[in-house]
């Protein structure tokens, strides 16, 4: 049936529905009539308020003081649309249509009520100082825990549309004034581009990847978060945030390797401790990538770097062991990466059971039965629990820890410095929309990347991203009560 | 041509230091010129008047052309098939240090670290690096010398710290009694033509913003270069003893492996390599990659890219020649017989002929070195117009 | 296109690298740790080499040794030193790794044999390096120290390094010197280099430490090693041994004396004397032809003990005291300078180095044949010594009426 626009009579109204929506079981078309013709109202079961919908269209639209008019009867807040298509998509959407006799348009009121789950601390950026509010599935939720930290009028929040088949509301937000603008137009240009080319967008991590420059890098471009507060922190600083809705994690674009190593608590807690946590972390990135691959680079090539004692207990360790060094430590950071992968997916009730059996399994087990030495367990365990301290950088840990492991094996500490090097020209090369990822050291930014200076001194936003309004507002905050 | 990539000041500052300290850090060949006692000290703060010297024609050629590349400065002044000549001499200095360098780096390794690994094993593994950074280009090379700058500079200063204990003055003594005012010249002089990281000025002023100061960042360089080379040798001739010293190969890397560290870190000389190779390393990628460039230039490709590979073949291919493959040709090749006098006629002989064929020209070079200051102060406005075009450091 | 033939290229090329293995790489428990070496030369001429080397699974490493000695001696002869090192490592069956090496034992016979070749090995090998001490051997035999009781070291190189690190400075009649600093004075001009002496003496009750059994480390109560006095050399040989009272002189004088014990009876009964500081300066005078050195020695010392009646919290009875040492020192000095330049005829104190800071000129002229020269120069000893500390009590003990 070719129809334009919206027919005149209900039955036709019902047929037309009929015909672009099909046969689902979820599908509520009411059919009835009113004082003054006949009305239709068609919505999704589930993605509805049936409440507000009895309240606020049903009610109304029958009682007797009906006046003819649907406009004036419905009490909510709705929009006229003639177009059958867009009423198709809105009710898909989770919106309710009405159809009156002879309106030849479609009311569609937003009453959408659906079960979501609440706020809730994220399971994975966990703080002890500063706001546990996460972001949950429903992005209107998400732009509005956005919109309560940033209330100002050039909060800006963009709406999009992609997935051929899911038509997944997508939000970019941002300052208006203080945002990047080039980054900002890249980035729409490469979201546009997606568009309706792919089937699906089900999570920001689709959009990440076909918006992303490095496909190959250890290290993207692009952050992920699940707090409003990182959220807010970065547009202000000039980034651009991109929520989806369905999933509780936000893109933040462009994303600089420092920022991986930087939590939002390093604000919230005061300068000397916000740096000296901030070194800590970095120095347990470095032990997390390195430690495997010097260790082996030193007790199989360089052994006079260590004391004779010590030298003398590895050796009288490897001897009851069958495999080399190296060895040990690849087979104990495989076993470790698959405890780490199974407890991230079996049951909560079985998980305490299955970190004894592990650590017992490999610590003690193979331990007595000679067949990996201490000395490796210990190297491997540090380097598991460093691991943890920069949760964001996890594939760029794993890839550059094999990386300097096979070095460190072939080459011993020449190994090791050819892999540094091959390791900072690749992190160099790194483009994040424009800005290099490790743009953090340059003068101007050193303030606020490897230590935190206090906030008083910290009058610039971060040169490499912001382009035009670099100035706080800090400046007029009088530095004259005192100083250490 | 492929967008210009940006370098800052610092950027330059320390890839000319890196690559100037990477020979100092190997072996030290102060020692061994005039007068090869223990006065090399004073012939060394005598050969920063040298250096001044000697490169003054490199120096007012860069700050006369500026918003010129080398190539453009060379077809400038000699046009033609004159100029592809007489470029021909740098391409082939470049490509002899990236050699040499590769040589000395290799068979150092072979012989304080590992003995046993053949050298074309040792070859393919620094190659590969080196290929992979030079690739990537002035701007990638640039910022890598600001992060590999902090470890040899703290190496050396930790490493001076440290052998305050050890040091004995004496060493340094009967001050110029046992040198003749000619020997100390010479020596000064045959140090100074060793630096020639000039080169790199010359190559990579052309990606400095128009604001930056050549003279400044090289007075910078000279500076650093000179208070670490001053730190390298005084504590090494202290703490070893002249002759002990002179008698190594790598004089550096003994007087490293004599510290210890609260009595219980010894042998730190893995800090000495950990810090001495990623700047061998930076070293050969710069010279790859100035002759790549140049070579692009000359042929008018788009990209250095093409040239990264071959070169480095060339080298390999040199460095694993029977006669190239022995310790008495390295030390031969290094001495001050060789060095010193190839890099003569390429930092001062060919600039200076430069010069006087732009004064006797000068009317017709002049507006078109105006002409090219013009375009590139407009790209460089253009460029801080633009919002997120790549930052600098 | 390209990137993919780069990336293949780059596999092609560095595949047989890793499969090739690593040439270098010594698993660890293939190594075996040389803790000290014996450089011996027999009468035949045949070089011979004692290594000791650290037993991991002895004291010391992971388990308690349960009997095993924590470590083991090899030893193995050839005409050339290297070889017989490598006959050691064949007979361990593991690779010899020298870089923990702490001490070089030489034998007198070995030092009066080709002692700069030796040199020249330990600098050239990439195994070595120069911070091992190196020290001589008064013994009969010197596989016998290996068999000496050591205090609370496990092994012998241990024991001799530890002396070196923690007791250096309490042991003025001893002289410490590692590969470096021999190397230094034997390529210096002017400066003759010398060597720690090791002894090998029966029980004396010097000083000994035993425990509970009566036995050390499962070791029979054997010989004690006494680390005492110098080996001095001239022109690459040895040349002659300097006993502990005068290697205390050479350390005055080379200033590397840092505490000291003396007892002189200046009074009616013995004082003992601790030296603090000693600073010592040489001048070269040339007169002419002829060339004399003055020692000049500035102390500062502390009374520990006042056996006598001498009141040493006064001014006048410590000038006493001061005269006395001086005198004592200046004998000392003497005797000690007297037989370096008579008997051993050796400038190991450097006096040569000296002279060619001052007087570079005159040097040049002498150089030839210092050794000869330098014996026959007249060396003036001067001392000034100042009683600066008496220590906790003020008066001595024992009065005049007791």
């Amino acid at each position: 049936m070719l129809i334009s626009g919206i027919p005149s009579k209900i039955g036709d109204c019902e047929k037309l529905m009929q015909y672009e929506l099909g046969q689902s079981d979820d599908l509520v078309f009411h059919k009835f009539d009113t004082v003054k013709g006949g009305a239709l109202v068609v919505f999704i079961d589930g993605l509805v308020n049936k409440d507000l919908i009895d309240r606020d269209v049903m009610t109304p639209l029958k009682s007797a003081q009906f006046d003819g008019n649907p406009t004036l009867a419905v009490k909510t807040p709705f929009k006229d649309i003639c177009d059958v298509k867009q009423t198709v998509e809105s009710i898909l959407s989770g919106n309710v249509a009405v159809f009156y006799e002879g309106f030849e348009k479609a009311l569609i009121a937003e009453l959408r009520g659906w079960e979501q789950r609440s706020v809730e601390e994220p399971t994975a950026e966990t703080v002890i100082r500063g706001p546990k509010e996460g972001f949950t599935e429903n992005i209107r939720t998400n732009t509005s825990l956005i919109r309560r930290k940033i209330k100002t009028a050039d909060l800006m929040i963009e709406n999009l549309s992609m997935g051929l088949h899911t038509n997944t509301k997508v939000n970019l937000v941002y300052i208006q004034g203080i945002v990047n603008r080039s980054v900002l137009q890249e980035l729409k240009k490469r979201l546009s581009a997606i568009g309706s080319n792919v089937d699906a967008i089900l999570e920001t991590g689709y959009i990440e990847q076909y918006i992303d420059e490095n496909a190959f890098s250890p290290v993207s471009g692009i952050g992920i978060t699940q707090k409003p507060d990182n959220v807010a922190t970065s547009i202000l600083e000039g980034r651009v945030a991109v929520l989806c809705d369905g999933t509780p994690h936000a893109l933040i674009v462009p994303e600089l390797f420092m920022s991986n190593i930087q939590t939002a608590e390093d604000y919230y807690n005061r300068s000397v401790y916000a740096s000296a946590m901030r070194l800590l972390r970095l120095f347990g990135l470095f032990i997390t990538v390195m430690l495997p691959g010097l260790s082996v680079a030193i007790i199989t090539f360089n052994q006079e770097m260590l004391p004779s004692v010590f030298l003398t207990s590895i050796i009288s360790a490897s001897q009851k062991t069958p495999m080399p060094v190296s060895a040990e430590i690849i087979l104990l950071t495989i076993m470790f990466e698959l405890l780490r992968e199974a407890g991230t997916r079996l049951p909560k009730a079985v998980g305490s059971a299955i970190t004894i059996v592990g650590s017992l399994i490999i610590g003690e087990a193979a331990v007595n039965a000679g067949i990996v030495s201490e000395p490796s367990v210990i190297i491997v365990a540090l380097t598991a629990v460093s691991s943890f301290m920069v949760p964001n950088l996890f594939e760029f840990a794993l890839i550059y820890r094999l990386f300097y492991w096979i070095l460190g094996t072939l080459m011993g500490i020449i190994g090791i410095a050819a892999g540094f090097f091959i390791m900072m020209t690749q992190l160099i090369s790194v483009k994040s929309f424009g800005v290099p990822i490790l743009s953090s050291f340059s003068k101007q930014e050193l303030k606020d990347s490897v230590v935190r200076f206090p906030l008083r001194r910290m009058v610039f936003r971060p040169v490499s991203i912001v382009k035009d309004n670099v100035r706080k507002k800090t400046r007029q905050f009088s530095d004259k009560r005192g100083s250490v | 041509m492929t967008k210009k990539p940006d370098i800052t000041r610092a950027q330059l500052l320390c890839m000319a230091v890196l690559s100037s300290l990477v020979f100092p850090y190997t072996f030290l060949p102060i020692l061994n010129s005039p007068p090869a006692n223990q006065d090399v000290w004073i012939a060394l703060l005598m050969s920063f008047v040298y250096i001044l010297a000697i490169n003054a024609p490199l120096l007012f050629l860069m700050n006369r052309f500026r918003g010129m590349n080398i190539n453009e400065i060379v077809d400038t002044i000699v046009g033609g098939i004159a100029g592809k000549i007489v470029i021909i001499p740098f391409i082939l200095f470049f490509i002899y240090c990236f050699t040499a360098c590769l040589l000395i780096t290799s068979l150092f390794i072979n012989i304080y670290l590992f003995p046993g690994t053949p050298l074309w094993a040792l070859l393919l593994f620094m190659a590969v690096p080196m290929c992979y950074t030079s690739y990537k280009g002035a701007g990638t090379i640039g910022r890598l010398a600001t992060f590999i700058i902090p470890l040899i500079l703290s190496t050396i200063v930790v490493f001076t710290l440290i052998s305050l204990r050890y040091i004995d003055l004496n060493v340094f003594r009967p001050v110029l009694a046992e040198s003749t005012f000619a020997q100390l010249n010479l020596g000064a002089f045959l140090t100074a033509a060793r630096y020639s990281e000039i080169l790199i000025f010359f190559v990579f002023s052309y990606f400095l913003k128009q604001k930056d100061s050549i003279n400044k960042t090289y007075g910078g360089a000279l500076a650093v270069f000179g208070i670490s080379f001053f730190l390298i040798l005084t504590t090494t001739m202290g703490v070893l003893g002249v002759d002990f010293a002179k008698l190594s190969w790598n004089p550096y890397y003994v007087f490293t492996r004599q510290m210890d560290l609260f009595g219980f870190i010894e042998r730190m000389q893995s800090l000495n390599t950990l810090a001495w190779f990623p700047a061998s390393l930076l070293k050969l990628t710069l010279y790859n990659y100035m002759a790549s460039y140049v070579l692009s230039g000359v042929f008018r490709t788009g990209s250095h890219k093409y040239f990264v590979v071959p070169i480095a073949v060339a080298g390999f291919a040199v460095c694993l020649l029977p006669v190239m493959n022995k310790s008495s040709t390295v030390e031969f090749l290094r001495s001050d017989r060789v060095f010193p006098y190839i890099i003569l006629p390429v930092i001062f002989i060919i600039p200076l002929l430069l010069i006087i064929v732009y004064l006797l020209r000068k009317s017709k070079i002049d507006p078109l070195i105006d002409k090219a200051k013009k375009a590139a102060e407009r790209a460089d406005a253009q460029l801080e117009e633009a919002q997120g075009g790549s930052p600098n450091d | 296109m390209s990137k993919r033939l780069h990336a293949l290229l780059l596999v092609c090329i560095l595949t047989p690298v890793l499969l090739t293995g690593c040439w270098n790489q010594k698993e660890p428990n293939n190594l075996a740790i040389l803790n000290s070496i014996v450089y011996d030369l027999r009468d035949d001429g045949q070089y011979r080499v004692i290594a000791e080397i650290l037993n991991p699974s002895g004291p010391g490493g992971q388990e308690g040794g349960g009997g095993k000695s924590p470590n083991l001696t090899a030893i193995s002869q050839a005409e050339n030193v290297r070889i017989a090192l490598a006959q050691i490592s064949q007979s361990i069956e593991s690779i010899l790794f020298g870089s923990h090496n702490k001490v070089r034992f030489f034998t007198e016979s070995f030092m009066q044999g080709d002692m700069p070749a030796a040199l020249d090995f330990l600098l050239r090998d990439h195994l070595t390096d120069e911070t091992p001490l190196m020290v001589l051997i008064r013994a009969q035999d010197p596989v016998e120290i290996y068999s000496a009781s050591l205090g609370l070291s496990d092994t012998v190189g241990d024991y001799i390094d530890k002396l070196s690190k923690l007791q250096a400075k309490n042991m003025p009649k001893a002289v410490f010197i590692t590969t470096l600093d021999f190397i230094k004075d034997y390529l210096l001009e002017g400066k003759e280099p010398v060597m720690g002496v090791v002894e090998l003496v029966e029980c004396e009750e010097k000083s000994t430490s035993e425990d509970k059994t009566g036995e050390q480390g499962g070791k029979e109560h054997g010989p004690k090693l006494q680390y005492e006095g110098l080996a001095a050399f001239r022109e690459g040989r040895f040349a002659g041994y300097l006993d502990g009272t005068e290697t205390r002189a050479y350390n005055l004088i080379t200033g590397n004396l840092k505490s000291a014990y003396y007892s002189i009876a200046a009074g009616d009964g013995v004082t003992v004397l601790e030296v603090d500081k000693a600073k010592a300066g040489i001048t070269a005078n040339v007169d002419g032809d002829e060339i004399s050195f003055d020692i000049q020695l500035n102390m500062n010392i502390g009374v520990i003990e006042e056996g006598g009646t001498v009141d040493v919290s006064k001014d006048e009875p410590l000038d006493v005291i001061e005269s006395a040492f001086n005198a004592m020192l200046i004998k000392e000095l003497g005797a000690a300078v007297e037989k370096v330049q008579h008997e051993l005829k050796s400038d190991i104190f450097g006096f040569g180095a000296v002279l060619r800071m001052q007087h570079p000129e005159t040097w040049k002229q002498v150089k030839e044949q210092w050794n000869d020269t330098f014996s026959v120069c007249p060396v003036r000893i001067s001392v000034v010594s100042d009683v600066d500390r008496t220590g906790e009590i003020k008066e001595p003990f024992l009065t005049e009426d007791q």
